[in-house]
């Protein structure tokens, strides 16, 4: 088996294209995203750990026989999250119970206030994270999914554009919008501050 | 704790799981182009015989048929084929959006995109009289077309409000009068004693011709002008045809 040092100095593009001639390489990549797309689907799903690996085992089949597909003027981080996203959502639409809540936890939620809606620091020590995520997970798919990947997942406009396949344009209308619905909840009806 | 990848890669193996080959993505893709291509051009075609029906319509008549001019274009315009233009613009978004890079753009952009192509196609089309022939071949083969769009001899086919359309077959020239066949197969009697051309200089048997004039009775008719087939409001398509004719 080819051991993950060999692979350290690999970019993913190379790693492809070795994986595509000897099929031990894309144990690399595999290794590489295993952890990261398992956080995503835990978060965009809030499925259970064994129910998270039957996914990401899924995901990683599906992308070895999509290679062939991979445009090395992507990101494969973009590509290979785009498989994840879909799969996990079509598993969603079968069984809606993953519909029921997301997973975010305190941390996740600092993450989400913190990068992006500028809160005097005292008050983030008084944000009802409960509500907070209350107040998300009532937010559509649509929202929910952007703000994960802008937030939590850290990625830019153009790599969330490549794994929901929607234009940059509509990326940042939806960001807008899930933002100004949380802003609204957080500043308006001040449900998310817990005041001593 | 169990190695998923480790755990992936055996099953890959003992499954014999493969790669897709390249050409399969390539066709696929070549597929979406394809259908972006043909749908386009069938767009064209659409736009093409919009512009041609709205072309061949005479607008200057619309006052005899006792109608307001924004109401003579909501009778006019050719719905049938407006519908097919959105549908081959909507097939060509769906088309455009399934090729690799499509999703980046917007709808509306494509949507406008795929007009303006449309557009061109559609006057290179009209140009070439390739909607006149698509016109008059959906007339003979297709039941039904004829009362789908709105066209010139429907325009025309208003005797008892003064307007009569038809085929000369018979000329009398020292009574002034000649006989016309209409659309329907009547005969009709038309008194041309005081009538004025129009676009045409003379007329002879056989010629189709436009009339403004007044119903006299069940089977004749007072002409005041009388507007021949050639050189009125005709569009470049028309004009191609009757050329090569």
């Amino acid at each position: 088996m080819v051991k993950i040092s060999d692979c350290a100095q690999k970019t993913d593009a190379q790693l492809v294209a070795l994986a595509l001639k000897n099929q031990e390489y894309y144990y690399c990549i595999m290794k590489r995203y295993e952890l990261a797309l398992m956080g995503y689907i835990y978060k965009l799903s809030g499925m259970n750990k064994m129910e998270i690996e039957d996914v990401v085992q899924e995901v990683f089949i599906l992308a070895y026989q999509n290679l062939n597909d991979y445009n090395t003027n992507f990101k494969f981080s973009s590509w290979i999250y785009r498989i994840a996203h879909n799969y996990t959502i079509s598993v969603m639409r079968k069984n809606p119970k993953y519909y029921q809540n997301i997973s975010w936890d305190e941390h996740d939620l600092e993450q989400l206030i913190e990068s992006d809606f500028n809160l005097e620091e005292n008050m983030l020590q008084k944000i009802d994270y409960e509500k907070l995520l209350h107040i998300i997970d009532s937010l559509p798919l649509k929202y929910k999914e952007v703000l994960l990947l802008k937030y939590l997942e850290e990625k830019d406009y153009q790599e969330i554009s490549d794994i929901l396949r929607k234009p940059i344009g509509t990326i940042g209308t939806l960001i807008n919008r899930a933002k100004k619905i949380l802003r609204k909840e957080i500043e308006k009806c001040k449900v998310g501050i817990k005041y001593d | 704790m169990i190695d998923i990848s480790k755990e992936t890669l055996e099953k890959i193996k003992k499954e014999g799981v493969h790669p897709k080959p390249r050409w399969y993505f390539l066709t696929k893709n070549y597929f979406f182009w394809l259908m972006f291509a043909l749908t386009t051009i069938l767009g064209g075609m659409a736009f093409g015989m919009i512009m041609f029906l709205a072309g061949d319509l005479d607008w200057d008549i619309y006052h005899y048929l006792g109608i307001s001019l924004p109401k003579a274009i909501l009778m006019s315009l050719p719905y049938l084929w407006i519908i097919l233009l959105l549908l081959f613009l909507f097939i060509t978004y769906y088309n455009f959006i399934h090729t690799r890079t499509g999703y980046r753009y917007r709808f509306v952009m494509i949507f406008f995109i795929g007009l303006f192509l449309s557009g061109l196609m559609g006057l290179g089309f009209y140009q070439y009289g390739w909607t006149e022939t698509v016109d008059k071949q959906l007339r003979m083969r297709m039941p039904g077309y004829h009362h789908l769009v709105y066209s010139r001899e429907s325009q025309w086919m208003h005797p008892e409000k003064g307007l009569l359309s038809g085929i000369i077959v018979k000329i009398k020239t020292e009574e002034k009068m000649i006989w016309l066949e209409d659309e329907l197969g009547n005969q009709w009697n038309i008194d041309i004693s005081q009538a004025r051309f129009k676009g045409v200089s003379s007329i002879e048997q056989n010629m189709p011709i436009r009339i403004i004039g007044k119903k006299l009775s069940s089977n004749s008719f007072q002409a005041i002008e009388i507007r021949g087939d050639k050189g009125l409001k005709l569009g470049p398509g028309r004009r191609k045809m009757i050329k090569s004719n």
